[in-house]
């Protein structure tokens, strides 16, 4: 048997420990990792926050399918996402410009997937509010939401561009109408100017979380768009290189969380094989070899604005099982 | 995996004392003979990965290790938990 994902949460055990991991948080991350197929780069989202005692244990968990042959693992294991997977898979697919394809699972809600597409610079628009929403939503949008989508996605400014796009339908509640625009390349001036154009009333509560992202790398802004643009923003650092050669890791996260979680957080990058972690190693992580790496690697940090409250800060920590 | 390696495997989780001899041996050829006069029929390939998988990954390594979507500058989607 190939180790599932929940094997390498095992490998990982060591590392998932306060203050970015609780013990509350973790039965419910290891039941949902024993369905998931391993070896496809996972991202384990964890809440920051200065009062840990008000801060919510559970762990968000995201799997990356890399290309379409591995869309039918998972279709059969949640039907929900099954028509759009099989889509993707399939020969000729209207789904053939999506780069890859992720799986969003929250802790606390519906075990259905969030479907995200990855999308390349350029995507058409016409496809884009004409197919892939369609297919991510599981209807066409309403037509004044397909304008707001276009109108949002007309005034990105270049280079900067639509790199995910989201159905929020499988959260429920009151975004399950929503989509969500993730949009790389823009700095925090960059970031104003451009949510001046398409929701100018979120300025004034955005303005002082973009400047934290001041000298940051790679910055995604992502927006919830319903009938209208939701008042739930996402702003987005990272850095391409390891805490251990990029200094802006430790001023960003200076910036949006308690020290003892930066430090965790930087300590997070490394590997482990079957030298680290003996007892616990799969015992074919590549399907025939006892070789390979578990990789960890700091995703990114966000911050999710909301007017009239202070920023919630959220961790993405990857990893990848069997690698190399 | 052969049934040796297996073996092999399942005794060196067991045995901390196997694994640290193992553990010593950054040399396949060294480590294959090790393994076949303890028992353990093992083939060479099989253990290339293992003995490989002592030494620890440049920062250099680890970067293209994580590969994936690091490998076009832009990083994973953030949508879980309602932000």
């Amino acid at each position: 048997m190939p180790p599932t994902c929940g094997d390498w949460l095992s490998v990982l055990q060591p590392h998932l420990r306060p203050p970015l991991f609780h013990p509350e948080g973790m039965e419910s991350l290891r039941r949902l990792a024993a369905r998931l197929p391993g070896g496809l780069m996972t991202v384990l989202e964890v809440r920051l926050g200065p009062d840990p005692a008000s801060t919510p244990a559970g762990v968000d968990l995201s799997l990356r399918l890399a290309e379409p042959r591995q869309a039918p693992d998972l279709a059969g294991i949640f039907p929900s996402a099954e028509r759009v997977l099989s889509l993707w898979a399939a020969q000729e697919s209207p789904l053939a410009p999506v780069r890859s394809l992720w799986l969003e699972f929250d802790h606390d809600r519906t075990p259905d997937p969030i479907l995200c597409a990855k999308l390349a610079p350029g995507a058409s628009l016409p496809w884009l509010t004409g197919t892939l929403f369609p297919a991510l939503h599981g209807a066409p949008l309403p037509e004044s939401q397909e304008a707001l989508v276009r109108r949002c996605v007309e005034a990105i400014p270049p280079p900067a561009y639509l790199l995910y796009a989201f159905s929020l339908r499988p959260r429920g509640g009151d975004v399950r109408n929503a989509v969500r625009l993730e949009i790389f390349g823009l700095d925090p001036a960059g970031i104003l100017a451009y949510l001046e154009r398409v929701a100018p009333d979120a300025v004034p509560w955005i303005a002082e979380p973009a400047s934290r992202f001041e000298g940051v790398e790679r910055i995604h802004l992502s927006l919830d768009i319903a009938e209208e643009i939701l008042p739930r923003i996402g702003i987005e650092g990272s850095f391409s290189r390891l805490p251990s050669r990029e200094p802006g890791w430790r001023t960003l996260l200076d910036r949006l969380c308690r020290p003892e979680e930066r430090d965790a957080a930087l300590a997070w990058p490394g590997s482990d094989t079957f030298w680290t972690a003996p007892s616990s190693w799969p015992a074919s992580p590549t399907g025939g070899s006892p070789g390979g790496r578990c990789v960890r690697m700091l995703s990114h940090v966000k911050a999710v604005c909301r007017p009239g409250r202070a920023p919630e800060t959220k961790l993405y920590l990857m990893f990848t099982g069997g690698s190399g | 995996m052969s049934i040796p390696f297996e073996r092999l495997m399942a005794d060196l989780r067991k045995n901390p004392d196997l694994l640290q001899e193992l553990g010593e041996m950054t040399d396949l050829d060294r480590a294959v003979r090790w393994a076949r006069q303890r028992g353990y029929e093992v083939e060479p390939e099989e253990l290339r990965a293992m003995i490989e998988g002592q030494r620890e990954l440049s920062e250099d390594e680890l970067e293209q290790a994580a590969g994936g979507d690091w490998g076009d500058g832009t990083p994973p989607p953030s949508g879980g938990g309602g932000g």
